[in-house]
């Protein structure tokens, strides 16, 4: 069985399928590769091939069986239809990477100048944040100066909101179901091993997330308080630390959600319902992950709320962040329109720069015939005066040998679009049927037409 | 749920601030509205289809409303919001409403156009292969993996008796954190949770039991643990089948179990100490661990689905596509081919029986017979 648990086969498929079907990303990109380049290139090369025969090849006929095999296989490989598969390849490589690329190349520029990476939070969840860190301001002793604000005091209070985000110190919720839950998951106590000597102590929930909201604060305005550089924990390995915390020494022992979610927190969050609603303050199971994932993009906001407050002192904090939002916001509209417009336009001038004109190399063998399939043929110069010539010869259309004065009558046909002089012979014996040369190119697929 | 106030009016500085900024004065305003209005749309169409009351709402009114919300959230979405880091790089995804903006009609059109002028003796063949080879191609890309993947993923949940969607389909991560024995009462829960069926956790635990057992580097003592381990997993299966009942021995062989995989690990761990590398992947992959037990069960039950809505995707928008185009272009050409020879059959035979005519009568005739 292939999917029997532990054996090679299986481990090296769980790892790629994982990252499939995990991350769209991927999914869009393998689905790239596996089906549209190598699919479609293979599809392309067979696609209008000429097939070789030896036996009706007379330079074949005085080969040996080992010579006219490799000639035979030489001939087939240089019969494939190259030129489709050219151009299927360069549309393809080059269409699905570069609808990420340039959106990328877009956000790295924008990331660049505006220093941070807050635009990169989803809408919804940036408004949320924004709201809770609103509310928070607007609770908060710095709402009331007037004045520049220190950023050590700045700092703590970033802590404080991230503590406020798993807590409810004001009391808020007490009526909400959910709040004893909040309350039992911070009364509870686990061991925590300290960093620096390794030795175990027991903590509440609410101690740790107290003493980790502080390091992460502190970090997280680093450019705003300019320390001295220590190499200290990185925001991954923080969050790290967080999830075993609160996943695997609570959720996991205590296991008050059921198996099913074990990744998920209870979350103070201020939401709005409705269009244009008020924002609703809720105790939610939120993922882990999602909160440090809007945590990481959140902080460059807040450290811009902080430099704008600098500039303009005598303005509440409060409002400078509604006004960083909006500021945000509005880069956010920006940098999207402009990602998906640059994105647009170099797809809209791909075919342009891949696929040769006059030419439609996957159907070479209807337009040019067998004999000249896969000469080149240059496309018509748009010097020349004249209308382009059938690339194959046409039915030649019947001339009426003799007519009473003036020229002959030509019986015109759909595929006579340049009439040539055809007399036929007298007594004229019925022609043989060998045009157009059809019969040769189905002989790959049986030897007759299907049709 | 607590009610927030509404903000005071500004402060100078703040007013200050707005004052000099026109251009965010001017945009806020559309950007808000452009990424809210999938949220504001969704937000409705779910209070107005909650309670269908009456046929007319549940079968017209409700499907158009959902595919509004459908079509809203596909093609309205330019929040770009979803990162993934590829070595130092991050690399965006563009959301669902750019991508369909990109894909639809910014690669199509400029294919149909090319395909327009280097078409030859007004053939269109070209043009309607794009038609044909995209339109499918990239609304398969966008739009059908996730709900083949969910429809064929819950068809396996019903088959292998493990949980392996919920609303959404549960992700790796997810299934190695849920169904992880790395607590008293986790088994408990495993064996609780809707969707998992007693016969899924013997099974994944004969599936690493039997591989522990068989191992020639097991003691005897190891095999000794690893069969009380069954048998106690047995018990907790057994007394789950009496309902509430049996609920406090469910718990109570829970918790042995996990004393019992706790020793195991140790076991293994101690064997692995002061080991070459080699040798200790060795020994891990000759002893799965047995911790993840029910974890790997999980993902090796998704690992066909994932399998087969791969390749069918694949297939659908790779293959199919070009082949189709393949064959109807084929087949086109041949009915052109079929009806070029009949009129030039009828032509000639017309001018042979023209000339037979002519050489009967011997007169010249004073007519255009072809006219």
């Amino acid at each position: 069985m292939i999917y029997r648990a532990g054996t090679r086969a299986t481990d090296g498929l769980l790892k790629i399928f994982n990252l499939i079907s995990e991350e769209y990303l991927y999914a869009f990109l393998a689905l790239d590769v596996v089906a549209l380049w190598i699919t479609r290139i293979l599809k392309g090369l067979d696609r209008g091939k000429i097939t070789y025969d030896p036996k009706t090849d007379p330079k074949a006929k005085d080969m040996g069986p080992w010579e006219q095999l490799k000639y035979t296989w030489r001939k087939n490989i240089q019969g494939l239809n190259w030129a489709n598969a050219r151009e299927e390849a360069l549309r393809e490589i080059l269409t699905g990477p570069g609808a990420l690329i340039m959106p990328t190349l877009v956000y790295a520029y924008a990331r660049n100048k505006y220093k941070g990476s807050a635009m990169q939070l989803g809408y919804p969840a940036m408004v949320e944040m924004k709201n809770t860190y609103i509310d928070h301001l607007s609770r908060s002793h710095l709402n009331g100066i007037t004045g520049k604000i220190s950023a050590k005091e700045y700092t703590r209070n970033l802590s404080d909101f991230v503590v406020n985000l798993f807590d409810d110190p004001h009391g808020l919720h007490r009526k909400d179901p959910k709040y004893r839950e909040l309350q039992e998951m911070l009364k509870h106590r686990i061991e925590i091993a300290h960093p620096a000597t390794g030795q175990t102590s027991r903590v509440t929930v609410r101690e740790y997330i107290r003493s980790w909201a502080d390091e992460w604060a502190k970090k997280a305005t680093e450019p705003i308080t300019k320390p001295p550089k220590i190499d200290g924990k990185s925001f991954d390995e923080m969050a790290k630390e967080l999830k075993e915390a609160l996943i695997h020494k609570y959720n996991r022992q205590v296991m008050p959600n059921g198996a099913a979610h074990s990744g998920e927190v209870l979350v103070r969050t201020l939401q709005e319902s409705g269009k244009g609603g008020k924002p609703t303050s809720k105790i939610q199971l939120r993922s882990l992950d999602e909160v440090l994932n809007n945590l990481k993009y959140f902080k460059d906001y807040a450290n811009t709320v902080y430099e704008t407050h600098t500039k303009t002192p005598n303005s509440k904090i409060a409002e400078v962040a509604e006004y960083g939002y909006r500021r945000l916001t509005r880069n956010k509209f920006v940098f999207a329109i402009i990602a998906t417009l640059v994105a647009s336009l170099y797809l809209f001038t791909l075919p342009r720069l891949v696929q040769k004109e006059g030419h439609y190399p996957a159907n070479r063998l209807y337009q040019e015939g067998e004999e000249n399939a896969g000469k080149d043929q240059a496309p018509p110069k748009k010097t020349q005066p004249s209308a382009p010539q059938p690339t194959r010869p046409v039915n030649p259309p019947v001339r009426v040998p003799f007519q009473p004065g003036g020229p002959p009558p030509v019986i015109p046909t759909r595929f006579s679009p340049q009439p040539q002089p055809f007399i036929p012979p007298y007594p004229a014996p019925r022609p043989p049927l060998t045009y157009p040369p059809y019969g040769a190119q189905y002989s790959q697929y049986g030897g007759t037409s299907p049709w | 749920m607590v009610k927030v106030n509404k903000t005071p009016p500004l402060s100078p500085g703040a007013a200050e601030l707005y004052q000099k900024d026109r251009l965010t004065r001017w945009l806020h305003p559309m950007g808000d509205k452009l990424f809210r209005t999938p949220g504001n749309v969704s937000r409705y169409v779910d209070a107005k289809t909650a309670n269908p009351d009456s046929l007319l709402r549940r079968f017209v009114i409700n499907p158009v409303l959902k595919s509004t919300k459908w079509l809203t959230n596909k093609f309205l979405d330019y929040d770009y919001k979803s990162y993934i880091k590829v070595g130092k790089y991050q690399l965006s995804r563009p959301s669902p409403g750019a991508f369909a903006m990109m894909l639809f009609p910014f690669t199509i059109a400029p294919r149909l156009i090319q395909a327009i002028k280097r078409s030859e003796n007004g053939d269109r063949s070209e043009f309607y292969d794009i038609l044909r080879r995209d339109i499918p191609t990239i609304a398969i890309l966008l739009y059908a993996l996730d709900p083949l993947q969910k429809f064929l993923t819950q068809q396996m949940q019903k088959f292998s008796g493990v949980k392996l969607v919920g609303d959404e389909i549960l992700q790796a991560r997810e299934a190695t954190l849920n169904y992880a024995v790395d607590s008293e009462k986790a088994l408990a829960a495993i064996l609780r949770e809707k969707g998992n069926t007693p016969e899924a956790l013997r099974k994944a635990l004969d599936n690493v039991a039997e591989r522990w057992i068989n191992n020639a580097q097991a003691n005897t003592e190891t095999v000794a643990q690893v069969n009380k381990l069954k048998e106690t997993v047995e018990k907790m299966i057994e007394a789950h089948g009496k309902g509430k009942a049996g609920a406090a021995q469910v718990d109570k062989y829970s918790a042995q179990a996990f004393k019992l995989i706790e020793g195991l690990e140790r076991w293994k761990t101690n064997k692995l100490a002061g080991l070459a590398e080699a040798s200790q992947k060795e020994i891990t992959n000759a002893f799965p661990s047995i911790k993840e037990f029910f974890a790997r069960y999980a993902h090796t039950r998704r690992l066909p689905v994932d399998i087969v809505s791969f390749i069918l995707v694949c297939v659908g928008i790779g293959w199919l596509p070009v082949w189709f185009n393949d064959l109807w272009n084929r087949k086109k050409f041949a009915e052109k081919e079929a009806a070029h020879r009949a009129e030039q059959v009828s032509n000639f035979d017309a001018a042979l029986a023209y000339q037979a005519l002519k050489q009967r009568s011997n007169l010249r005739p004073s007519f255009n017979v072809y006219s």
